[in-house]
């Protein structure tokens, strides 16, 4: 790689040699998705920049082909073509020509594409988005375009619910052709779906279609006789567009109906924002959460001491007591002083599909009186059943109630923490409790949050930054594991 | 130097207008409250307090001695407010300093910026930015001091169906990094052990 770019390099410095009046640059290429970098080496040429094809086809991953019939270079990329004609601002794209600015052009033997091809031209052959910062010069390539990854269905008793699943979320729009016809229009999105038209067939929904339209996506809900009323959402994880079509006026506005199974269709989830629920057997990886991080300090414990610190030190030999004497896989949320949120934190300990999650904080009160250590799982109290079901249904999240699943685990991994501190401490200071923490009710496995002991204790406070009271933390948690592994292998065998 | 005459008038009068502008904008424009779509009734005028007609009494939610839980304190709020009012005083009342023995769990220099309750009946609370840059962090302090708002509001007020906590007129993610406060709470916090 190395090699290459000096080459590119010397090739540009003697071209500029060659070429009065012209000038070397760099623009770096950025893939978001893989994390790479790649820096491109321009040469501009009475105000026009140019990149050698050479450097193009490499960093994009294209291949190259000579068309000697029409004089053109053919770039492919998965199955797509985009001509390149020297002296022409001209290119074709899937049989469609395009016009540019600026005409690609040999250089000393060398064939140059301007930028603006790269800017323009580019994007209509790659499958993933791209922008162009000119302050910056970053060419960022971005996640992969829109596409339309299921179309399903359910039928209910007054109701049809059509559900659009995407690979990412979009803006869309809604448009009534009443009484036969919504259309959805999206961004232009690639789809090959199987049951597409897709026969419903209810009282409400006749056919649901999905086309495409001059540079747009659509699809289309043929409406049955009966239709009153509808309504739609948006939900995310995975992201997907609702519709509800109602057989009665204002359905969108009724109780929530959608605890009722479908009578037809595929089966949907209930309230379909619930993700699908895991049955722990036993204990194969832990994500453990050093609390707080980056920007976030948490409690600030002496001079240059933070929470943020203590948790992550903590976490690093929970890590390794749970490696060795457990065998099993951990993975930690941060491994530096970075700043998540409390969602991203649940989001990466369910995209890791860990067994347990194990956060790990500092206490802290009004009086020096509270002490001890205290393990927590969730209450809830918090989700609010007065709530307006129209605004309940576009405010709920997929996390809202995922923990719900995994309580009686949960507090079952908490008292085994608690039993094994207070034997460990032959004393009562360890005690289990229940709060409504954002970072424990999205996670799909049993869930805890540690709270060590209470800054504002003054026992508490020396030995929290104490070497051998953390080694007991550690210990404590790990037999608390332990127990609650066997506990699991055994109601697995029962 | 006719022309010069005239120009500086009009500068000045373009700058009269603009600084007006500004002044106007600064004065009377309303917090941002994101996607939240509200009714009801906003207040942004301190309530008074003395109690010199007709009183109810209330229950406010402090920090017990041992800091590890709340008590309810009785206090006297005039009856004749509206409920937009009433709520105002309550949480003055809340914020102010308590009697020997008990704590607020509401940093100093906190302020109850705004008030909205909408048409389900959850109380928006805003708040400035004291009560979370001035917090002094950790869960049990968190929770008590979410714990002494939601409960004094959901326990004098039947008409109070939920509490939602808003710092500067935006929605947040916890107050301290722990508690969920993305959603109105709808029942009291409560922080007797289970064990």
């Amino acid at each position: 790689m190395v090699y290459t770019r000096l080459k590119l390099g010397i090739v540009l410095i003697l071209l500029l040699g060659f070429v009065p009046s012209s000038q070397a640059n760099t623009l770096e290429l950025v893939f978001e998705d893989g994390r790479s970098r790649n820096t491109l080496y321009t040469l501009s040429e009475g105000g026009v920049e140019y990149i050698p094809l050479n450097q193009v086809v490499q960093a994009f991953n294209l291949s190259r082909n000579w068309d000697s019939l029409n004089g053109m270079i053919l770039l492919s990329y998965r199955g797509r073509t985009a001509s390149i004609t020297p002296d022409q601002p001209i290119a074709i794209v899937e049989r469609r020509s395009y016009s540019f600015k600026n005409s690609p052009k040999y250089i000393e033997g060398i064939l140059m594409i301007p930028l603006d091809y790269v800017i323009n031209i580019l994007p209509l052959l790659y499958d993933k988005e791209m922008s162009w910062d000119s302050s910056r010069r970053v060419l960022r390539i971005g996640s992969s375009r829109i596409e339309i990854a299921s179309l399903q269905h359910a039928v209910y008793t007054d109701y049809t619910r059509i559900v659009i699943q995407t690979n990412k979320s979009i803006a869309y729009k809604v448009v009534e052709k009443l009484p036969a016809l919504l259309i959805l229009d999206l961004p232009e999105a690639s789809f090959i779906l199987p049951n597409n038209p897709l026969q419903v067939g209810s009282n409400v929904v006749k056919t649901v279609k999905v086309i495409n339209s001059y540079g747009t996506t659509q699809v289309l809900i043929n409406l049955g006789e009966q239709f009153a009323s509808y309504n739609h959402f948006a939900l995310n994880d995975p992201p997907r567009i609702v519709i509800d079509v109602y057989s009665t006026p204002g359905g969108g506005n009724t109780a929530r109906k959608e605890e009722k199974p479908p009578l037809v269709g595929e089966s949907l989830n209930p309230l379909d924002i619930l993700p699908k629920a895991r049955t722990p057997t036993t204990v194969r990886a832990v994500i453990i959460d050093p609390g707080h991080g980056g920007r976030d300090n948490g409690i600030a414990l002496g001079p240059d001491l933070w929470e943020k610190d203590i948790t992550l030190t903590v976490a690093q030999k929970l890590s390794e007591s749970i490696r060795r004497r457990l065998g099993v896989r951990v993975i930690l949320t941060r491994n530096a002083n970075e700043n998540l949120s409390p969602v991203e934190r649940t989001t990466l300990a369910n995209s890791t599909k860990a067994d347990l999650f194990i956060s790990l904080h500092v206490n802290n009160s009004f009086s020096p009186n509270t002490r001890g250590f205290e393990v927590y799982t969730l209450d809830a109290p918090g989700t609010s059943d007065n709530t307006n079901p129209e605004a309940l249904l576009v405010k709920a999240s997929a996390l809202d109630h995922a923990q719900e699943t995994y309580l009686d685990k949960s507090e079952r991994l908490a008292n085994y923490i608690v039993t094994a501190y207070n034997e460990e401490t032959k004393s009562k200071d360890a005690r289990s409790k229940r709060a409504p923490l954002l970072v424990l009710k999205g996670a799909i496995m049993p869930a805890v949050q540690i709270e060590m002991g209470y800054f504002s204790n003054p026992v508490d406070k020396e030995k929290i930054t104490q070497e051998d009271f953390q080694k007991l933390i550690v210990k404590v948690i790990t037999d608390g594991i332990i127990n609650f592994k066997r506990y699991l292998e055994q109601v697995s065998l029962n | 130097m006719v022309e010069r005459r005239w120009f500086l008038p009009i500068v000045l009068v373009i700058i009269g207008i603009f600084s007006l502008g500004l002044a106007l904008y600064f004065l009377y424009s309303p917090g941002h409250f994101g996607s939240l779509s509200l009714t009801g009734n906003e207040t942004t005028q301190n309530i008074d307090i003395r109690l010199s007609g007709p009183t109810k009494k209330i229950a406010v939610f402090l920090v017990t001695g041992d800091g590890g839980s709340l008590t309810t304190l009785e206090k006297e709020i005039p009856s004749d407010l509206t409920l937009i009012e009433q709520v105002k005083a309550v949480i003055q009342n809340l914020i102010s300093k308590p009697p020997e023995g008990l704590m607020t769990p509401i940093p100093d220099g906190t302020r109850l910026q705004s008030l909205f309750i909408d048409s389900s009946g959850n109380a928006y609370l805003d708040f400035s930015r004291e009560i979370q840059q001035s917090h002094i962090g950790g869960l049990t302090a968190e929770l008590l001091t979410v714990g002494s708002i939601v409960n004094t509001l959901l326990f004098n007020f039947k008409e109070i169906k939920g509490v939602q906590l808003l710092v500067e007129g935006s929605e947040i993610e916890t107050l301290a990094g722990h508690i969920d406060c993305t959603k109105p709470f709808s029942q009291m916090l409560m922080l007797e052990n289970k064990t």
